[in-house]
């Protein structure tokens, strides 16, 4: 009498004595070993599972119902011992590096921990394996690692924790050294199997067994530490899983800023300034429309590939997609250096823009007066909405904040002011034709200088980092106020108080021959000091005649 | 040097031309193709042929569709794609520069 299993094979039910099934459990599980490092592995064996039961129906008749020893043998011999898979395998492989490889596969000895013959965690018996040596002498080296220091129990778990576990009998060859090829496996898995068999069949009243208590130590060590182990473990998913959802997030929220700036034109920040008109700003930056084109192009291609991989890398950590195929990944790559390409030739072009400087000058005499010239900002509706911002687009009207204000000592008969338009050009006739295309005027009335703080440009101007700026020259005594809105635009300017610009608006400033002085402010302390320095020593020059000893001597001789 | 490891190269290095060749005037069962080449004693033992089948169909060369069968689970009949008859004219070529070559090198040893 035998005992039977039922097994299914590729959807079909079969009768299988016993020590037939460990054989063909045996086979199947050594193919499965042998292929899982090939693509398409299930499949594979999928296909041989489905030949052999194929094979396998040609053995059942009426009159016998069961497969047996011979039938499974016979299965075998038709299909072929594992090392013959291996061998059609091979054939993608050169044959030049087969026996290098197949080399440095054999002296791949890694480090496991070994959970067949483990105490406690199995890494004692893991470096044994490692090392070729007795168990016993890693288990003295680490117990005597206990005692001499704490330090060893802590040194025992971070090795447990990193060290994986040999689970699979490739691994476990691995582990002792051994080279992974069929015949290994399969003798470690009959080894294995005759393990089991002894463990399953050990009589229970093995009393004191000593592999018993051991394990009794082990245990409660082991699900305390697989608990902590296990919870560290998903701690890590966690984190993982949100990283990927941080992934996703992120990819969309750009792709939407993306989209939406591409639609309305957000801010941007340009050299550190803020712009608040991308659409604008860029019809004014490029050469053309084509121009433009392809600068937004070019943009919009080189982010969106990073974009979308962002996002699939996402999606890809928390539902474990398989990598992009090769014609995504390609036409991500295709389009991205595309964008590259479209702006890197905008970039290009559009430097030449900048290749030149030049610029002009225009001057306005100030009719003299007795009253102090108070120098202040126009204050009109686009003044007020810089704030940060370096550009602004109102009313289809560019208007920049790039003006700059300075004065200086006039060595002319009258005092007059010079603006001077700067902008760079492709050569020095286009940057002036640029600088020509700014429009900036100086209001003169009587007894006032009103400067605006920005230029607007023309309406078919183009942005070529054009500047104003606006020199005051002054006759010597003639006087001026600096409106405190003057902080705005004024520029380091030269003067005999060595005042900062910021401490320079608000006052009255007078022009004398060494330079501006300032009429109406109040001393600086270190002035007083000094002041009050001078006055003592003054005080004290007199009596110095009587104390000179030189003098009493001078005197004594008369 | 391994005699029979050099065999088994020569073997396998024809074996794809002349799956390719099976497949190309009639589409094939698994079990048909295995009983043609152990006929024509090219393959000793079956289990050669699986993970080589795999690996051609997912070369692109080869597709199967699902056929049942009476008298066993479902079973899978290949044919050859587009790209499978390219590669077989190319190694049909090779085939042919070879085993004039070689004949020459072999029968006439100078």
């Amino acid at each position: 009498m035998k005992k039977t299993f039922n097994i299914n094979l590729a959807g079909l039910i079969f009768h299988i004595d016993e020590d037939a099934f460990e054989k063909l459990d045996r086979y199947l599980s050594t193919l499965k070993q042998q292929f899982s490092g090939t693509e398409g592995n299930k499949e594979i064996i999928t296909d041989i599972e489905a030949r052999i039961a194929e094979l396998f129906k040609d053995k059942i008749t009426d009159s016998k119902e069961v497969i047996t020893t011979n039938d499974v043998e016979e299965v075998i011999e038709v299909m072929g011992k594992p090392e013959d898979y291996i061998e059609g395998e091979n054939v993608g492989n050169s044959y030049s590096d087969d026996d290098s490889s197949y080399e440095s596969y054999r002296s791949n000895r890694r480090i496991f921990r070994d959970g067949d013959e483990r105490i406690i965690g199995g890494v004692a018996a893991g470096f044994a394996a490692y090392f070729n040596t007795d168990p016993l002498w890693m288990r003295i080296l680490f117990v005597l690692l206990f005692f001499l220091s704490g330090f060893g129990i802590l040194v025992y778990l971070v090795l447990w924790a990193v060290i994986p576990r040999a689970r699979t009998t490739a691994e476990k060859l691995q582990m002792r050294g051994e080279s992974v090829n069929i015949s290994n496996i399969e003798k470690s898995i009959k080894e294995e199997m005759e393990g089991f068999k002894k463990k399953v069949s050990r009589p229970r009243h093995r009393s004191r067994s000593h592999t018993r208590s051991e394990n009794k130590i082990g245990s409660f060590f082991e699900e305390i530490l697989d608990f902590i182990l296990e919870l560290v473990r998903f701690v890590f998913r966690f984190v993982v899983k949100l990283l990927g959802f941080i992934f996703i997030f992120l990819g969309f929220m750009l792709l939407l800023a993306m989209i939406t700036a591409l639609f309305t034109g957000g801010a941007i920040m340009l050299n550190g300034n803020e712009v608040n008109d991308i659409w604008g700003f860029l019809h004014i930056l490029s050469i053309d429309d084509l121009h433009q084109n392809l600068l937004i192009a070019g943009v919009v291609l080189l982010i969106l590939a990073p974009l979308l991989l962002l996002i699939y890398w996402g999606v890809r950590i928390i539902f474990k997609l398989p990598p992009l195929n090769q014609t995504v990944r390609g036409s991500l790559a295709l389009a991205g250096a595309i964008g590259f390409i479209c702006l890197f030739i905008s970039a290009i072009s559009l430097s030449m823009q900048f290749k030149s400087y030049a610029q002009f000058s225009i001057t306005q005499y100030i009719e003299p007066s007795a009253e102090v010239l108070e120098l202040k900002l126009k204050n009109d509706e686009i003044s007020g909405q810089f704030k940060d911002l370096s550009y602004i687009s109102i009313d289809s009207l560019d208007a920049f904040h790039e003006v700059e204000m300075d004065i200086r000592k006039s060595n002319d008969s009258a005092s007059f002011l010079e603006i001077i338009y700067k902008s760079k050009g492709q050569n020095r006739r286009d940057a002036i034709t640029n600088a020509r295309m700014v429009n900036y005027e100086v209001e003169l009335k009587p007894g006032e200088i009103i400067l605006p703080s920005y230029y607007t440009l023309a309406e078919d101007g183009k942005f070529r980092s054009q500047r104003v700026k606006v020199v005051l020259y002054l006759i010597e005594g003639e006087s001026i106020f600096l409106s405190p809105d003057m902080l705005d635009i004024i520029y380091d300017i030269q003067n005999v108080d060595n005042m900062w610009d910021h401490e320079m608006t608000g006052h009255s400033w007078i022009m004398t021959d060494k330079g501006l002085k300032c009429s109406d402010c109040p001393r600086k302390k270190e002035e007083k000091e000094e002041e009050a320095i001078d006055s003592l020593l003054n005080k004290a020059n007199l009596p110095v005649a009587f104390i000179s000893p030189v003098a009493s001597l001078q005197r004594l001789a008369i | 040097m391994n005699i029979e490891n050099t065999k088994a190269q020569m073997r396998k290095g024809v074996l794809e031309f002349c799956i390719l060749s099976l497949l190309q005037h009639k589409d094939a069962y698994t079990s048909d193709i295995i009983a043609e080449l152990k006929q024509a004693k090219i393959i000793v033992v079956e289990g050669t042929l699986y993970p080589l089948l795999t690996r051609l169909k997912n070369a692109g060369l080869l597709s199967y569709r699902w056929e049942e069968s009476t008298s066993g689970p479902p079973r899978k009949y290949y044919s050859l794609t587009e790209n499978g008859k390219s590669v077989l004219t190319e190694l049909q070529n090779t085939w042919n520069d070879l085993v004039q070559a070689v004949n020459k090198t072999t029968q006439n040893p100078k």
